[in-house]
């Protein structure tokens, strides 16, 4: 295993795409296994089949590195739109899309790491489209656990997930302290237990709070336009 | 809802602009952005970016049984579906004419003009062979998305490394790339892409490498594939403005030297990709 105790160094975030076409963007990687890329363009025009009355209408494609999406890519994307659904305040843009498309930048494992990094890939492209009203930050992370009973910890690593037995991702919303989604199966051969599970959601809830600070730093650190120096540098001047 | 793009003032200004040789972005009418890439940390992932214009391009390889009519050579296949990524304006599941545009020029660029050596992707003749799979995503459409593909998928190809296999009798080992460093696929030659766009005005020249606005707006389209060798792998126009024949030649002319300059800088990014890694061979 990576480490009993959660540590998440190498995580790698990235908010300076600025992809072209889209209304925010942004790159989320557990290092070096583990990369997505997420764009959101929203709100934008739905087509009239589509239009809610009420609220925003989401609309998630989910994307592999190689070949064309399958059943894999499109299990993620309902997760992903439900977890999308539940974080942002949709009733506040009515008869409108909120586009997510997620392209992944590695291989899939076969345990959830690419999941967790593509649920933290679209947050924070949410957060940099700026456009969309959330109700907190979603942070997710990838457990596993080798044989039942072990101990289970952070499982990023493409060298651990061959020995896994058992695993899941679980979603957090920061803001509320929520588990706002969640998944969790043995491998065939094997099985686990309620106690399992509990003891795994609090594993994972801890991660989830230092991927939080470390999209928190990610975004402390961003410039904004026009911006040259440090922000504490800055001198704020007001005219009244 | 904001009216498509684009909109008469930005017509006007552009056609007027152009009349006097001049480009939106400050460019010459036959400068071509410069392509920069960025290696990933597997071999034959790389994303091109033109300016604003971004694609990935990632190639793997498996072992597959070949086709019956042709046992002696290995499959290569294309995946480029464009997503709404690259603009909201592509939609899943519905090609738009770009997007078969893309498709048929990167079939022939890559596969059909033979830059690939087939035959080398043989392992056992009539049962085993290499499918190379090449999948392109394009990230952002900022204008001429098909030189961009293009350009990323021969760096990818000759970016990538295949296992080594060896043949004992009809028993076939392949070995990791920790035990035999991979090689290089067989490629014959490096077919690079330049895009021409057209404007109904005769008086204005044709401009290299359009911008997404320029693209729009143009006439017509004409896109050349040559290698470094000055030889023209395919030559796309489909439609548009009239062309004398001399144009078309003074197109050519331009292209290859562009395409020169293209090789040379592919050339010594690779090379210095390639010195960064560190592979053992022992």
């Amino acid at each position: 295993m990576s480490s009993t105790a959660p540590s998440l160094r190498s995580i790698s975030i990235s908010s300076e795409e600025g992809l072209d076409g889209v209304d925010g963007s942004a790159r989320f990687s557990f290092h070096p296994s583990c990369s997505a890329l997420a764009s959101v363009s929203g709100p934008i025009t739905a087509r009239l089949a589509a239009e809610h009355p009420a609220r925003a209408t989401v609309e998630v494609h989910v994307r592999p590195l190689s070949s064309v999406p399958g059943t894999a890519e499109k299990s993620r994307g309902m997760a992903i739109r439900e977890i999308v659904e539940r974080s942002c305040l949709l009733a506040q843009h009515p008869r409108t899309l909120i586009q997510v498309v997620v392209q992944a930048l590695t291989n899939p494992t076969p345990g959830y790491a690419l999941l967790a990094a593509e649920i933290n890939a679209c947050t924070l492209a949410l957060i940099n489209a700026g456009s969309i009203a959330m109700r907190g930050v979603v942070c997710a992370v990838p457990v596993g656990r080798v044989k039942k009973g072990s101990v289970i910890s952070v499982e990023v690593d493409v060298a651990d997930d061959v020995v896994l037995e058992g695993g899941g991702c679980f979603a957090f919303l920061f803001g509320f302290a929520a588990d706002v989604w969640s998944t969790y199966s043995a491998r065939p051969g094997s099985s686990f237990d309620q106690a399992e599970l509990v003891r795994a959601r609090e594993v994972a809830r801890e991660a989830a709070a230092e991927v939080w600070q470390c999209v928190k730093n990610s975004i402390r650190h961003q410039k904004t336009i026009g911006e040259t120096q440090s922000p504490h540098e800055v001198v704020v001047k007001m005219e009244i | 809802m904001r009216p498509p793009s684009p909109s008469i003032p930005e017509k006007k200004f552009l056609y007027d602009a152009l009349k006097q040789s001049l480009r939106l972005d400050g460019r010459d009418m036959l400068d071509f952005r410069t392509p920069t890439f960025t290696f990933g940390p597997e071999l034959g992932w790389v994303e091109c970016a033109m300016g604003k214009t971004r694609v990935i391009a990632q190639l793997d390889a498996k072992m597959v049984k070949p086709l019956p009519e042709r046992p002696f050579e290995g499959i290569i296949t294309i995946h480029s579906e464009i997503s709404p990524m690259a603009s909201p304006d592509y939609e899943p599941g519905r090609p738009s004419e770009e997007e078969v545009t893309l498709t048929r020029m990167l079939d022939k660029v890559l596969r059909r003009s033979d830059t690939i050596d087939k035959e080398s992707l043989c392992i056992l003749a009539g049962q085993r062979v290499w499918q190379l799979r090449l999948t392109v995503h394009v990230l952002t459409d900022a204008g001429n998305i098909l030189d961009c593909s293009c350009l990323a998928g021969i760096v990818a190809f000759k970016h990538f490394r295949k296992p080594e296999v060896e043949v004992i009798g009809d028993e076939v080992i392949v070995h990791s790339p920790s035990e035999r460093a991979p090689i290089s696929l067989a490629i014959h030659h490096t077919p690079f892409c330049v895009t021409f766009a057209f404007f109904p005005d005769a008086l204005t020249r044709p401009v290299v490498d359009p911008s997404l606005l320029e693209q729009r707006l143009s006439a017509g389209l004409m896109s050349i594939a040559m290698n470094a060798q000055r030889e023209i792998c395919v030559l796309h126009k489909a439609g548009g403005v009239p062309t004398a024949p001399e144009e078309v030649l003074r197109l050519i002319n331009v292209t290859s030297i562009l395409v020169k300059d293209l090789d040379k800088r592919v050339e010594a990014r690779l090379l210095e990709d390639w010195e960064g890694r560190t592979v053992e061979v022992r």
